[in-house]
């Protein structure tokens, strides 16, 4: 075969394909163009056999694209080009002005006794498009999900507030200010002994202030405890945790390193919370503490065991009802209630005589590892 | 088995496609890519243990496949986790946002990742060979390692697996996937014979 | 007749050099990394040094930047399967003669050598 002429016959058939095919020899000579790339490059093939394939198209002489020739030329694998990283292989107006998008094939084509590399390129620009607006469509999806998300946590911020309301602490203002009318309706049938009278103001004195501090109490909760959401870094919390409750001997393992738990901004409290009960319920003033955590299929799982004295197994769902415990300021039951904000059970699950053991189970998109 | 020196020399070809593979990935994607073969298992497909399935973990595997045929015939796939392989691409296309499933345009981006590297591999093996082999364009396909393996043939127990476990290292991130060659019975024999023949 | 020093921490390609080198009339030291490759080359002088470049903790980078270093100047030549230009340009501003990119054949190699050394 001599000069840039082929054997057309062998290759008619590519002209008759809805895809583009060109032909190069070892030297990068073009000596095939099929009609389908004279419609879509307005290019003919008069004008393009002869010439060489990176002159005539610069944007292929790539070392990305020019380097893998030569093993296609000694009848190598074929070559991949896809259309992310090679959308224009050929530039191919559409009416609109824009480019097709396309992907590309190089594969080795023997004839005659001479290796020739063929390049097919395919026009991909509808599945692109459609690939486009599903991403579109998707991330719409996907934030619709999230706003549906964030509505149910709202939601459920919203039952909190109403519950952390309830109960204990109004069950004790009410109490209080039962015995302050007491006090009162004394006070006004002894206004003529001054020693009396003085004594039953001081009593719903202290009456008023105790209703003041639980209410105060309450408000904190409320504002915090219901608050938002946010991602907490574990570690910090429980090395202040430790100092705050004084505790001489936390251990913590390694898998809560880099730790984040989705939960409202009261973690801290519920932090101390724990270690808390460990230190004045455990019986033991040397109590160890241990927290740990490991990953399920469905959820995680924050463990904090002590080795002190349990909880018995009677008081076992009883510690968290409202009212059990006096030594502690945040009680389990607002622990459980604000953990439930977004999810996070709670439960106590050790043997009493060996120690306690809270476990916490957490849903998959309420933790998280970070690099610190 | 096979002797040191040959698996020496299997290791050598996959580790010279590898790094020929890392030099144009560079050049096409602008990012700094380094990839590395750190371990190598060369095993009968009737001996492949759970510890050799489950080196890539339990989950079906994301993977480009190329198929060869001629003096001897087998495959070369390159497999990741589903979700090292959207991260891979979404990496390499330098996408943001969360690891979405893979679509079309990204199968395609692995396609052209996996061919890359297919056609290194091969042609390092092919070099020491001095074989015509006809070669398919690369396909994508799910499925776990036994499965992969079998690809379309009907794999037999003494046929040759060569496990080759990557490390794809882009910036800070370090990806694992693994090239898997499957070579029919009496085409790990050549290919050993070859390598002696080269060495003498 | 002409000293060549191969370092590559693949037996395969220190086996493939050394035979096409052997077989072409030249004296073969071998070595499995950049640190020994530094020794020899210190010892024994060799009239030109093959090595790879990816090599586990000394690479040839490191090899090439301890000869100028040491002010030796024994022609190298580097083998690597990186074809980066990058690559290319940091081998040879640390004083590399030739790059030859992997799997290099017989041919390569024997021309390379008689660019340098001249028949032997």
């Amino acid at each position: 075969m001599s000069g840039t002429a082929i054997n057309r016959e062998c290759l008619v058939l590519y002209d008759h394909l809805y895809i583009g095919v060109l032909v190069v020899r070892t030297d990068f000579t073009i000596c095939f163009w099929n009609r389908c790339l004279e419609e879509w490059t307005g290019i003919k093939r008069d004008d393009v056999e002869g010439v060489n394939l990176f002159s005539r198209f610069p944007q292929l002489d790539t070392p990305s694209i020019r380097a893998r020739f030569p093993a296609v030329f000694e009848e190598g694998p074929p070559v991949f080009l896809s259309s992310r990283f090679h959308p224009h292989l050929v530039p191919s107006p559409l009416p609109d002005g824009s480019l097709r998008v396309q992907k590309g094939s190089i594969l080795p084509l023997r004839l005659e006794e001479e290796t020739f590399a063929m390049l097919v390129i395919e026009d991909v620009t509808d599945q692109v498009h459609q690939v486009t607006e599903y991403r579109k469509m998707r991330d719409i999806a996907r934030l619709e999900l999230d706003e549906k998300k964030n509505a149910q946590v709202a939601l459920r911020i919203a039952n909190a507030k109403l519950s952390l309301f309830s109960d204990i602490t109004l069950q004790d203002i009410r109490s209080q200010v039962v015995a302050a009318r007491g006090f009162d309706h004394l006070l006004k049938m002894n206004l003529s002994n001054l020693e009396k009278s003085k004594s039953f103001s001081d009593k719903i004195d202290h009456q008023l202030t105790l209703i003041e501090k639980y209410v105060t109490m309450m408000l904190e909760f409320v504002q915090l405890g219901a608050a938002v959401p946010t991602w907490h870094l574990l570690d910090p919390i429980l090395r202040k945790a430790k100092l705050d409750a004084q505790l001489k001997n936390l251990e913590t393992d390694s898998g809560l390193e880099g730790l984040e738990i989705f939960a409202p901004p009261l973690l801290d409290r519920i932090a101390i919370n724990l270690l808390e009960n460990a230190q004045q319920h455990g019986e033991n003033p040397e109590v160890r503490v241990k927290i740990s955590f490991r990953e399920e299929p469905e959820y995680g799982v924050l463990l904090v065991e002590d080795n002190g004295a349990g909880v018995k197994p009677e008081d076992k769902t009883a510690i968290f009802k409202p009212g059990f415990g006096t030594k502690v300021k945040l009680s389990l039951y607002h622990t459980r209630e604000i953990l439930a904000i977004t999810s996070i059970t709670i439960e106590e699950t050790g043997c009493y005589g060996t120690g306690a053991r809270f476990e916490m189970h957490l849903p998959k998109d309420t933790y998280r590892y970070v690099h610190t | 088995m096979i002797d040191k020196d040959s698996r020496d020399a299997i290791t050598e070809m996959i580790n010279i496609g590898v790094g020929r593979a890392a030099g144009i990935l560079n050049e096409i994607t602008g990012s700094n890519i380094k990839l590395r073969v750190p371990h190598l298992h060369i095993i009968r497909f009737g001996d492949l243990s759970d510890a050799h399935i489950n080196l890539m973990g339990k989950e079906r595997l994301s993977t480009i496949m190329q198929e060869f045929h001629g003096n001897f015939s087998g495959t070369t796939s390159l497999a990741f986790s589903e979700e090292s392989a959207a991260s891979l691409v979404k990496l390499l296309s330098g996408e943001s946002g969360p690891t979405p499933d893979m679509d079309t345009v990204q199968v395609e981006t692995l396609k052209e990742v996996g061919n890359i590297i297919i056609n290194a591999v091969m042609g390092s093996i092919s070099n020491v060979l001095a074989e015509n082999l006809v070669f398919t364009l690369p396909e994508y396909c799910e499925g776990n390692i036994t499965e992969i393996a079998s690809g379309r043939h009907a794999i037999k127990p003494d046929d040759w697996i060569i496990l080759a476990q990557t490390q794809f290292l882009i910036e800070s991130m370090s990806i694992e996937g693994m090239i898997l060659l499957v070579l029919e019975v009496g085409s790990l024999d050549r290919l050993v014979q070859s390598i002696h023949q080269q060495q003498s | 007749m002409g000293k060549v020093l191969v370092i590559d921490d693949s037996s395969f390609q220190r086996k493939i050099i050394s035979g096409v080198l052997t077989q072409n009339g030249y004296n073969v030291v071998l070595t499995e990394n950049g640190k020994e490759g530094l020794e020899r080359a210190l010892q024994e002088k060799p009239d030109l040094i093959f090595t790879d470049l990816l090599m586990p903790e000394y690479d040839g980078f490191w090899l090439l930047e301890q000869l100028q270093s040491h002010d030796l100047s024994i022609p190298v030549i580097v083998l690597t399967s990186d074809i980066q230009k990058t690559t290319e340009q940091r081998c040879r501003g640390l004083g590399a003669v030739t790059i030859l990119n992997k799997p290099v054949n017989k041919e390569q190699v024997i021309s390379a050598v008689r660019t340098i050394l001249g028949n032997p």
